[in-house]
């Protein structure tokens, strides 16, 4: 019996403590939350809710969060080139550099152009699979350096087959082989893009000019689309991405090359940043032959049109049902391989 | 002030220029062709030239003639689309304007490629923008990525980035593959646990020194 009640004592100051431990933690939890309540629960006027659905109704709301994500990027950039001229002392080239890409930093809204339908052309017989590409659309779009996000994948695959499931990407430094085709892949910017169908927040479409877009803002990192493309067009980032200031690109657009959050979805955009203004993709500058063409399918002087008229086009695994938008060709003649003394 | 330093930089600019232009005829040992052809009178119908090292017996371009291009005798003046009569630009010594000049030489027989080129279909193309340059930078993986540094970041006009000479040997045409870079990533490696573990190891330390706390309190009661 005494036995007993000591041991039902000890339980008891355990549960009790426990009891407490809880509370107060709950306690404080829960007043930390109203405090954060209160900052989101704050009074609104009613000027405040006029302005707010006239911006809504206004021409391109995404020109305000544009704006707001400028002065965040700014800032963020300031702080670290401040720590590079500290490191490298004032009046170092890196200081000025860095200086220099703080300010001229925008991010940029533009609205797709009426009429317009960006497509990619991509002629399989010149492309040397030399990646270059691929490591100019990193620089470009401001991916992370860490993880190692690559929006293109480069494939390799035996001239006779051409059938995905045999390509090959670790075809290591010796390319061009004889009788065998590259075909870089990125994003297809389908017609019927079935990444967009499984989103469940709607924070990727396609837009106006073809475009299929992510809403940084809005991507809760479910990774449904991911697992949708039968590209494997899509990235994750698992972390926060890091991009070196001397390697920002200052040219950024709200939907397109902005720094990312950590935990969102990227992908090939085209270079929306340069396309919506009349330029060309990184991928399409970069490449030393010449593969890839870009522009507007709707332009009948344009370079997409003569292309398919010349050469004719065929997409890749068209039995998904996907349209995509990314057009691939034989052009006329072939770099010849790599001759074996060149090893 | 202002004016020094206009003075300095325009000395500096003819000192560059004549630093470039002394070594590219020393590298090439050819230019001015006036220099020789202005007494040669040479006819241009051969196809092995040895003073020069061209061949057009082999290469894709075997089979034509010096004088197919180079308007004899007065070689350095070349014959282009419709008659056009140019005078020679050559790689790595002249500027890119007058390297695309050579692109109406081309356009005499490859026409349909010439206009696949003027509409952005052949050949690799860039942007300009307004008050704008391209710089260059070695980057991500060893690649070479034109950083467009503009005004403001808007109104590009698309243009080819390269004359055909500058992709073409004219006299053996075919291109040869470049260098390639390293290896891609296939799969972006998820971050290091560390930060988890820790955490985690970190949570059960607390827990348990709590409940051990707790029954040491009970103890002494
Ligand atoms: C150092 C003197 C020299 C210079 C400079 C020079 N050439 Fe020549 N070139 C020659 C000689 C010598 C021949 C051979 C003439 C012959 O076989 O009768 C020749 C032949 C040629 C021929 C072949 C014509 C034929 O009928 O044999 C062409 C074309 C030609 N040169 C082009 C050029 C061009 C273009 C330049 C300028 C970039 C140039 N040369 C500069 C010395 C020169
Ligand atoms: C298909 C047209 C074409 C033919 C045929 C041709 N050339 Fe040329 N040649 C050019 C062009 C274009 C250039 C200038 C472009 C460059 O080299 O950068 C040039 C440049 C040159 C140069 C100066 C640059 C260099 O590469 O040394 C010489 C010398 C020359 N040619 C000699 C000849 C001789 C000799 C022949 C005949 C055996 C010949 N060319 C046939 C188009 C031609
Ligand atoms: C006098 C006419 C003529 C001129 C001028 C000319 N070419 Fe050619 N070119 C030819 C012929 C002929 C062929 C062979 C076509 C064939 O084999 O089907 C050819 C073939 C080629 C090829 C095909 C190479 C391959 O791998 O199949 C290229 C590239 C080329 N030329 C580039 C040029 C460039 C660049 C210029 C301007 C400097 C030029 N050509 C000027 C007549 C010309
Ligand atoms: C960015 C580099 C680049 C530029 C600039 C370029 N080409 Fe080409 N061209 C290529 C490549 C790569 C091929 C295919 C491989 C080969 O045959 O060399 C090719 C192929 C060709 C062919 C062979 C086509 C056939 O039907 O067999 C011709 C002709 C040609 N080019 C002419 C030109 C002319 C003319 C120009 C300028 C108006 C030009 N190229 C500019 C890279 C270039």
């Amino acid at each position: 019996m005494k036995e007993e009640g000591k041991i039902d004592s000890k339980k008891r100051q355990l549960l009790k403590a426990a009891a407490v431990g809880i509370g107060a933690g709950m306690v404080s939890f829960i007043a930390i939350e109203r405090n954060k309540l209160m900052e989101v629960l704050r009074p609104v006027s009613l000027s405040e809710i006029i302005g707010f659905v006239e911006a809504e109704e206004g021409l391109n709301k995404y020109e305000k969060r544009a704006r707001e994500r400028e002065a965040e990027i700014k800032k963020m950039c300031r702080a670290e080139a401040d720590k590079i001229c500290l490191d490298k002392g004032e009046d170092s080239a890196e200081c000025s550099e860095a200086r220099n890409r703080c300010e001229k930093i925008v991010v940029k809204a533009t609205p797709p152009k009426p009429g317009t339908r960006f497509v990619m052309a991509l002629d399989i017989n010149k492309c040397i699979g030399c990646r270059r590409c691929a490591y100019a659309c990193v620089m470009e779009n401001n991916t992370d350096r860490d993880i190692g996000i690559e929006w293109i994948h480069v494939l390799e695959v035996h001239r006779d087959d051409l059938e995905l499931l045999n390509t090959n990407i670790d075809y290591g430094e010796e390319a061009p082989k004889k009788d065998y085709v590259y075909i870089p892949m990125a994003c297809m910017h389908c017609d019927e893009p079935s990444c967009v169908y499984v989103c469940p927040v709607v924070a990727t479409w396609k837009e106006d000019d073809g475009i299929v877009v992510v809403d940084y803002d809005r991507c809760i990192g479910c990774r449904y689309c991911i697992t949708a493309c039968p590209y494997g067009a899509r990235r994750f980032n698992w972390k926060k991405p890091r991009v070196p200031v001397l390697e920002l690109n200052p040219n950024m657009h709200i939907l397109g090359n902005v720094l990312r959050y950590p935990h969102v979805v990227e992908k090939c955009i085209y270079c929306i940043q340069r396309t919506r203004d009349g330029g060309i993709p990184a991928c399409v500058e970069v490449c030393p032959v010449g593969a890839r063409s870009f522009g507007d399918i709707n332009d009948p002087e344009g370079p997409i049109r003569r292309i398919l008229e010349k050469y004719g086009a065929f997409v890749l695994r068209p039995e998904t049902g996907n349209k995509p938008m990314f057009f691939y060709y034989f052009g006329p003649a072939r770099t010849p391989p790599r001759s074996k003394e060149e090893g | 002030m202002k004016l020094s330093v206009y003075l300095v930089a325009y000395i500096l600019a003819v000192l560059s220029l004549f630093v470039i232009s002394s070594k590219a005829s020393e590298e090439t040992g050819i230019y001015p062709c006036q220099q020789c052809h202005a007494v040669l009178n040479v006819t241009g119908l051969v196809r092995e030239e040895t003073v020069h090292d061209k061949n057009l017996t082999i290469g894709a371009h075997r089979g034509l003639y010096c004088a197919n291009c180079h308007k004899a005798p007065t070689v350095w003046i070349m014959e282009g689309l419709n008659d056009t009569l140019v005078e020679i630009g050559i790689k790595d010594i002249h500027s890119r304007e007058k390297l695309d000049e050579m692109n109406l030489v081309c356009a005499k027989c490859h026409y349909d490629i010439y206009e696949d080129y003027t509409r952005l279909a052949h050949g690799n193309s860039t942007f300009v923008c307004e008050e704008g340059r391209i710089i260059n930078v070695a980057g991500y993986k060893g690649v070479i990525y034109s950083f467009h540094e503009c005004k403001e970041y808007s109104k590009f006009t698309p243009v080819p980035a390269r004359a055909c000479v500058e992709c073409h040997n004219p006299h053996n045409p075919t291109m040869e593959p470049l260098s390639i870079l390293p290896k891609q990533n296939y799969v972006a490696p998820t971050p290091k646990q560390d930060n988890v573990v820790y955490g985690t190891l970190a949570v059960t330390i607390t827990a348990m020194s709590l409940i051990v706390l707790a029954i040491i309190r009970g103890e002494r009661r």
